[in-house]
């Protein structure tokens, strides 16, 4: 279980005890400090909040469900309960308790340890390692196979979860626009657990390049709102596009935790029809004055 | 099941267990268990192998190399999004002595301050920070702040103030120095320091002018707690590593205050994270006690009964680390001198030691501190579990309140030297080894003379200079000063016994010019010549580095506008023509006012304060820092390199520098051969030599024990076959016998033992009692933070509290006012009752009580117009408006009263914040009803009072105070009576034992007992004279 706890630590930066532990890892070469701060300070955020929230923000219940957890079990929740280094520093402990343990204690603590690692770790880990290989160097990407190689082991270790994790079960899909107002859409097209997307800035950076569209400073539903104004339909038809190849991406995982993925493929899906009908129906009364609504509160800036 | 998110304690690797025998699985296996063994090999070693858990939380600082220009939303602009571009510069901290990082966001396209925050770099605070820090905005923008210098117009006291240039006064101020140093009335120049700012910097530099004038604030705050250090170790401070303890015990409450507060809070936070135990002894339910495992409500001055009591049970119980105690106590030489007729062997030492203490029952504790004996055990027994992963600390609290509290300290350092958690992870590091002071580009010479007015002779182990003692000095004639600095420093207000310093400062044939550098009005300004505008903490230079952890590091105060304006490629030359109005920096203000002392070079100052680059000109702080960074402090040139900076580049872009980390048990270290040139061994092990001591490189301040008689210097000590280097005192080992106490005249005092204290049950009257006037408010600055609207805002009044069952006694509720009568006086307050203090206490918090005179307005907070007189803002009172009362002051001899004319109001300002004051009670000034109570070992003031508590008269009035100096002075001469002077103890004719630590310490000559006067020589048969030494 060392090994679990390694991997966190890892999270925490190029320092010098982790450089150690990555040589230990065969990583590769480790990242310089700017590199590390670029993936998890402003692309890839390491907490199961900013993927099972309601708005793709950190915090919220999302991490009192962690946090409650751990309470549950009577004992207090580290800070940040969320992020991944203590998820997998806790998912570790666990382990260690249930060995550690005789008779009853060690049922208690392998229940335990089932539940954490699916309702928080198999939940929504193996989106944010596909989108960290995509946008890491060597270091991470083998980083992201060792702990998903271990993950699935996990998973097959101790089996299937009875229902789906509480997280994805309660996640509302992406709403439709023209039924409700522009924050929720564009909040919830930013929550992976609602879109089956995962955004970064940099993602969104490549978007206004490739389409040719002007780049704002600011949050990431800011820099989608400013798009839109500029270029409603080509944005739409950019998440479309995404939305398709999260779909791929998501299917791929799903002969190993069909459980998770099958929830994950169905969401991009769904947001992708979406996003193409909001797109097809552009030209429309409704769209475009969605369109407009979408956009407005980009100009006040 | 205590730490989910943590590193785990148990190192079993179970990553392959019950996995298929497929590659990948044993692949893993093998990863996992290649880290275990990684890890058990680091551990083994008592190193860490995971990084702190704080990590991942401080990645919500911007990183650094954004840090030239970082983009926020304006979060007073919401809802509209507006970007704002900042550039991020790191100072750090200066309202309080931590020190803690704090980066300055400079908004790129004002050039103003916008926020401060925690700067993540800061080895000490770790990006984070108290209320304090961000409150530092509040001081800078102060609409009441001094902003020019400022000279008196009338009388001194009198409150008529005229601007002046910075060149009159610093001309005017520079020939008063240089005349009293031709004269040879060195004496006579005096410097007194309240928040220190660069570790050394202005005690060098009154060495270069010849001049034993440093007085610092340490005798109110924590020199009887460096006294029990000192004794032990020949160091003055601990340094506990509560991050890796198994217990904390604390007599303190360093959760929310004290040194190091913030720091050592966290580390305090992060051990109980890991399972530590927290004991924390205290009279008061301060927020630390509420987050014990064990809080021991001790009656004020049991403290050392208590902890004597642990220590008896350490040692009946066999549960100390005998080996540790055989090896590094100073157990041959307590034999020797006490024990003659003993076999010098350990088991001999071992007997006595049980008997020493076999009468400091927990039954004995208990009666003494009030606390269950029952609880004393239990603290007791989780002592002895954590063998050397105990940590402790004492600062002020009991040690500075108690007479004999310096015994506070010394028999808390008495569990770790038992207990071997001396130098150990988990436990507890003398200050000195987790301290970097680099070496300056200029070393000055020692002083030639002695100062007797922070000096006196009554005092020879005094730890620091006995400050507080000045107005009862100068009215017994003891010396005169002819210019007097109070800087940063507020003695009136700060100090007990505020009216005999009215009284001095108003005497000019006492002080013949006061100059008060402070960045704000004070209590003491009023009553200066000159007030001069200093910067706060963003707006000037320090480098100072202090014991927050086992490392060492150093941080770098700097005003932030002019970093900021040198990365943009201005260049800036002088730190006034950033900072607002005319506000200055002392180091510079120091540099120039040195080189117009000595104009000509004549006197040896101008050379201290010359170029090195440019000969012939006044040093640079930036040639100051440049060569500092350049050629003291290990790595940072390396560090700097490594990023195409200078080392200045990179402490301004930074702000600090980790030196070193994990420095270990420096004692254990073995003397290399080279060192034991024509070495010579004493009896009891200690090793001296003629080989010369190489150049330091850390000029942290510890004990210099003397060279033997040969001149041979002490360099390490025997223990067992191996030389090894020791501990800075006498003998080379901890002194749990102190040979300097015995020979100084206090022999009932040779080894750790309790002092019953002033406010012992037993030595007050029945109808008295103990008043606690020194627990801080975590969101205060001592005396800068009046106008610091948001710490105002949290914490504005003081009341007493009181147990529900004496307010029963007394008919008191919350909220009536009660008369709280002292030996000199009185004061009148509101009462708080409350379950939080124990029955028989009383306690009112420092901080508050602050006031400005109404009739100080004639010029206003700036004075007037260069060259007119008294015409300034003449609606103005000068002072601060939020947190300070408008007093009248009447005095006529020594019969001081102040009166409460006006609380705080509401105004008008810019800022529409100052509209928002809702408060009126500012508390009420206590310290001046308290007379000097110097302990007579430690000089330390012992600030805990017998009071009577009343409920007041129907002509009493909140804030009312009422002292007479007269019987102040009686008191203060009551307690000289108590000392064992230098004149009739000393046992080589000398005023102090060289080997202590002393600020600018004089040559040697200088530390000769004058002739006194009248007589050829002293005359130790014609009874205790040691009061009397006029």
């Amino acid at each position: 279980m060392e090994l679990f706890r390694a991997l966190g630590a890892l999270l925490d930066g190029p320092c010098g005890e982790n450089r150690l532990i990555g040589h230990l890892l065969e990583l590769g070469p480790v990242p310089d400090e700017p590199t590390h701060n670029d993936l998890f300070l402003f692309q890839l955020y390491p907490y199961a909040s900013a993927f099972l929230g309601t708005d793709g923000h950190m915090g919220g219940e999302a991490r009192d469900r962690v946090a409650g957890f751990w309470r549950a079990l009577g004992t207090t929740p580290p800070e940040d309960p969320d992020h991944l280094r203590a998820l997998l520093g806790g998912y570790a402990w666990l382990v260690e308790a249930q060995q550690s343990g005789n008779g009853k204690t060690a049922q208690a603590c392998h229940d335990a340890r089932h539940a954490f690692l699916w309702e928080h770790l198999l939940s929504w880990v193996l989106p944010f390692l596909t989108k960290l290989r995509q946008i890491a160097p060597p270091f991470y990407r083998e980083w992201a196979d060792t702990l998903e190689a271990l993950l699935f082991g996990e998973s097959a270790r101790l089996g299937p979860p009875t229902r789906r994790p509480l997280a994805l079960r309660e996640a509302k899909p992406v709403p439709d626009p023209r039924r409700t107002d522009g924050d929720s859409f564009f909040n919830a097209l930013l929550s992976p657990v609602r879109s089956g997307l995962v955004l970064t800035r940099a993602d969104l950076a490549r978007a206004a390049r490739d389409l040719g569209l002007g780049l704002r400073v600011g949050e990431r539903a800011y820099i989608l709102r400013c798009m839109m104004s500029q270029g409603p339909r080509a944005t739409l038809d950019w998440l479309a596009c995404e939305a398709r190849d999260w779909t791929r991406l998501h299917d791929r995982g799903g002969t190993t935790a069909p459980e998770v993925a099958d929830f994950w493929t169905q969401r991009a899906t769904a947001t992708g029809r979406l996003l193409g009908d909001l797109s097809a129906d552009i030209d429309s009364d409704t769209t475009a004055n969605i369109s407009a609504d979408l956009s407005a509160d980009a100009h006040n800036g | 099941m205590s730490d989910p998110g943590g590193p785990g304690r148990n190192g079993s690797g179970a990553g392959g267990n019950g996995s298929g025998p497929d590659g990948v699985s044993r692949r893993l296996h093998e990863l996992s268990e290649r880290v275990s063994a990684a890890r058990s090999e680091t551990e083994s070693r008592g190193e860490t192998f995971y990084p702190g858990p704080s990590r991942a939380q401080l990645a919500a600082f911007p990183p650094r190399e954004r840090w030239d220009d970082w983009v926020e939303l304006d979060s007073k602009a919401w809802p509209e999004r507006r970007e704002r571009r900042y550039m991020l510069v790191p100072t750090t901290c200066f309202n309080c002595e931590s020190a803690c990082g704090l980066l300055a966001y400079v908004d790129r396209d004002t050039l103003q301050v916008r926020k401060f925050e925690g700067n993540p770099e800061h080895p000490g605070s770790r990006g984070r920070n108290c209320a304090k820090g961000p409150a530092t905005l509040n001081q800078i923008v102060d609409p009441d702040r001094v902003l020019y210098p400022l000279k008196r117009a009338g009388e001194r006291g009198e409150g008529k103030w005229v601007r002046v240039s910075w060149e009159e006064a610093l001309n005017d101020i520079a020939t008063r120095i240089r005349t009293a140093i031709d004269e040879g009335r060195q004496r006579e120049v005096m410097y007194h320091v309240g928040r220190p700012g660069e570790d050394g910097f202005t005690e060098r530099l009154l060495a270069a002018w010849g001049v034993d004038g440093h007085n610092s604030h340490t005798n109110i705050c924590s020199s009887s707690a460096r006294a029990g250090y000192q004794f032990w170790l020949g160091m003055d401070r601990p340094s506990p590593d509560h991050a890796r303890a198994d217990v904390i015990l604390l007599v303190s409450s360093h959760l929310e205050a004290g040194h190091y507060f913030n720091p050592h809070a966290q580390r305090i936070l992060d051990g109980v994270k890991k399972g530590a135990r927290l004991i924390v002894f205290d009279t008061r339910l301060s927020n630390t006690a509420t987050h014990a495992d064990h809080w021991l409500p001790t009656q004020p001055g049991s403290e050392a009964a208590v902890l004597l009591a642990i220590a008896n049970h350490l040692i009946a119980t066999g549960a100390w680390d005998r080996d540790f105690v055989r090896r590094w106590f100073n157990w041959e030489e307590y034999l020797a001198a006490e024990k003659p007729n003993l076999p010098r062997t350990f088991e001999s030492f071992e007997a006595v030691l049980r008997e020493l203490y076999e009468a400091c029952t927990f039954e004995w504790a208990a009666e003494e501190s009030g606390v269950d004996a029952e609880q004393i055990r239990e603290v007791a027994e989780l002592v002895a579990r954590a063998g050397s992963r105990l940590s402790t600390h004492n600062w002020r609290s009991a040690a500075s309140g108690n007479e004999g509290g310096w015994q506070v300290a010394r028999t808390l350092f008495f569990l770790n030297a038992l207990t071997g958690s001396v130098a150990t992870p988990g436990g507890t590091y003398p200050s000195t080894w987790n301290k970097f002071i680099p070496k300056p580009i200029r070393m000055p010479r020692h002083p030639e003379h002695w100062n007797e007015l922070t000096w006196p002779e009554e005092y020879p182990l005094a730890m620091y200079e006995v400050s507080f003692l000045l107005p009862h000095l100068l009215r017994e004639g003891r010396g005169k000063l002819d210019v007097y600095f109070t800087r940063v420093y507020n003695p009136v207000w700060t100090n007990p016994d505020g009216f005999a310093w009215i009284e001095a400062l108003t005497d000019e044939e006492k002080v013949g010019l006061h100059v008060a550098l402070t960045p704000t009005w004070n209590e003491s300004a009023y009553f200066a010549d000159y007030v001069l505008p200093m910067g706060h903490g963003p707006e000037r230079h320090d480098l100072h580095s202090y014991e927050t952890h086992d490392g060492q590091w150093i941080g770098f105060r700097q005003p932030v506008l002019r970093s900021a304006r040198e990365r943009l490629g201005e260049r800036v030359a002088d730190t006034r023509h950033t900072n607002p109005g005319e506000v200055w920096e002392e180091n510079e203000f120091w540099l120039d006012l040195s080189w117009r002392i000595d104009p000509d070079g004549s006197r040896g100052i101008r050379e201290f304060v010359e170029s090195k680059e440019n000969p012939g000109q006044r040093l640079t702080v930036d040639e100051y820092y440049a060569w500092m960074f350049e050629h003291s402090v290990p790595g940072l040139p390396e560090a700097a390199a490594a990023e195409g900076l200078s080392p200045l580049d990179y402490m301004r872009r930074y702000g600090a520098f980790e030196v070193a980390r994990d420095i270990g048990p420096l004692h254990e270290r073995p003397v290399p051969a080279e060192e034991l040139e024509d070495a010579r061994e004493d009896e009891f092990g200690r090793i001296y030599t003629r080989a010369p001591a190489s150049a330091a490189v850390n000029l942290a301040p510890m004990g210099a024990p003397d060279s033997d008689p040969e001149g041979r210097r002490p360099v390490g000590v025997r223990v067992e076959d191996t030389i090894r280097r020791g501990f800075p005192t006498p003998s080379g080992k901890l002194e749990f016998y102190s040979p300097t106490l015995v020979r100084w005249g206090w022999p009932e005092y040779a080894v750790p033992a309790y002092i019953r204290s002033h406010v012992h049950p037993a030595a007050m009257e029945p109808d008295q009692m103990c008043l606690i006037s020194t627990f801080r408010l975590p969101v205060q600055i001592h005396t800068r933070s009046a106008n610091s609207k948001w710490l105002d805002e949290i914490a504005h009044t003081n009341p007493l509290w009181l147990h529900p069952s004496d307010a029963a006694r007394k008919g008191v509720k919350t909220g009536d006012l009660v008369r709280v009568e002292t030996e000199i006086g009185h004061f009148v307050l509101k009462a708080w009752v409350t379950e939080g203090i124990k029955p028989g206490v009383v306690a009112c918090s420092h901080h508050m009580g602050r006031w400005k005179l109404a009739d100080a307005g004639a010029s206003g907070p700036n004075g007037g117009e260069p060259g007119t007189a008294g015409r300034g803002e003449r609606e103005r009172v000068a002072g601060q408006r939020q947190l300070m009362a408008t007093v009248s002051l009447s005095g006529k001899d020594g019969d001081w009263k102040l009166s409460r004319k006006q609380g705080a109001a509401p105004y008008e300002t810019d800022d529409p914040d100052t509209s928002r004051i809702w408060w009126t009670d500012v508390g009420v000034h206590q310290n001046l009803t308290f007379p000097v109570h110097p302990d007579p070992v430690s000089g330390m003031h012992c600030w805990h009072q017998a009071v009577r508590v009343v409920k007041a008269s129907r002509r009493d009035r909140h804030g009312d105070i009422h002292v007479d100096t007269e019987r102040s002075h009686e008191v203060y001469r009551r307690w000289l009576d108590k000392t064992r002077g230098a004149r009739r103890h000393s046992p080589d004719g000398t005023r102090r034992p060289h080997w202590l630590i002393r600020p600018v310490r004089p040559v040697r000559t200088a530390y000769d007992l004058p002739e006194p006067q009248g007589s050829k020589s002293p005359d130790p048969d014609s009874g205790n004279t040691d009061s009397d030494a006029t």
